[in-house]
């Protein structure tokens, strides 16, 4: 579990990271020794405590460090690097992951809800539902949304250069009027 | 005396309160909290931080220097301002409480 708490650690800012996350660390596994003297339920409930605990901390950390200063921190890790953008890598990693689990977890849904409407009032099943239907996978998931992010940021790019060619950006540098005639 | 820009919820009030008596590390205010609240404020090492995060932003307590600090421990104490802000509120609360005393005792009567 510690090892589960040091990598939900990593969802946190490194700069808040790097003040609190020794101490951070410390008193969980304190709080975590106690709690597993206090029987199997308690033990549960502190660590869903902890780690709904974190998951809202980070988040909160993560928008107010997006909203105090841009990120000039170099935030770790393998699918990171050091960035000057306001938003880290790792956040729109995480964010990823998480839209596509929720939308793995509607389809899910979905398909227990058509699933139970197939079965018939006498308790029989229709024989074109036999198994619990998935509209969509996780790897399609993933792949739809990666081709998505892939053509959003190649229409950026091209917007871009399109208007770094056109040399557009240095109309807010044109002077209209001499600046000694003002 | 200004107001602090951080809410003063009931962890918040706890966690100033656990830093009135003395000065304390992170564990410590969750047993203290936890035993002030007979067990119905439980803080998870997540929100105690957060908590303690604002409010050293807001200058409302300190770092203390403690002599071991072995275990990468770190201390924290009330601040002149925290010390202020926490006296305004249990001020504020008191004179709800009083107020609120007098209505039901109006109502009854």
């Amino acid at each position: 579990m510690t090892a589960m708490y040091r990598l939900l650690l990593k969802l946190y800012p490194c700069r808040y990271r790097s003040v609190f996350g020794t101490e951070m660390l410390a008193d969980f596994r304190d709080a975590q020794c106690d709690a597993s003297h206090s029987g199997v339920r308690c033990c549960l409930v502190f660590y869903l405590r902890e780690v709904l605990g974190l998951l809202t901390g980070a988040a909160r950390e993560r928008l107010l460090a997006s909203q105090s200063v841009p990120c000039e921190l170099n935030i770790g890790g393998t699918m990171t690097r050091p960035s000057r953008c306001r938003f880290p890598n790792s956040a729109i990693v995480m964010m990823t992951i998480v839209f596509l689990i929720v939308l793995e977890m509607i389809a899910k849904i979905q398909g227990v809800a058509h699933y139970f409407r197939a079965i018939s009032v006498d308790g029989h099943i229709s024989k074109s539902v036999r198994s619990w239907p998935s509209h969509y996978g996780l790897v399609s998931g993933i792949a739809v949304c990666f081709a998505v992010a892939w053509a959003v940021g190649l229409i950026a790019w091209a917007i871009a250069y399109a208007t770094q060619r056109s040399g557009a950006q240095r109309f807010d540098q044109f002077q209209t009027w001499p600046q000694s005639q003002r | 005396m200004q107001l602090a820009a951080t809410t003063i919820t009931e962890p918040v009030l706890y966690i100033l309160l656990s830093l009135a008596q003395q000065a304390r590390h992170g564990y410590s205010i969750l047993k203290d909290v936890g035993q002030m609240s007979d067990g119905r404020v439980c803080l998870s090492t997540g929100t105690l931080y957060g908590a303690l995060h604002r409010l050293l932003d807001e200058g409302l307590i300190q770092r203390f220097e403690e002599e071991d600090t072995s275990r990468g421990r770190q201390s924290y104490q009330l601040t002149a301002k925290g010390k202020g802000i926490l006296r305004q509120e249990v001020a504020r609360m008191k004179r709800l409480t009083r107020l609120a005393s007098l209505r039901f005792a109006g109502r009854e009567a």
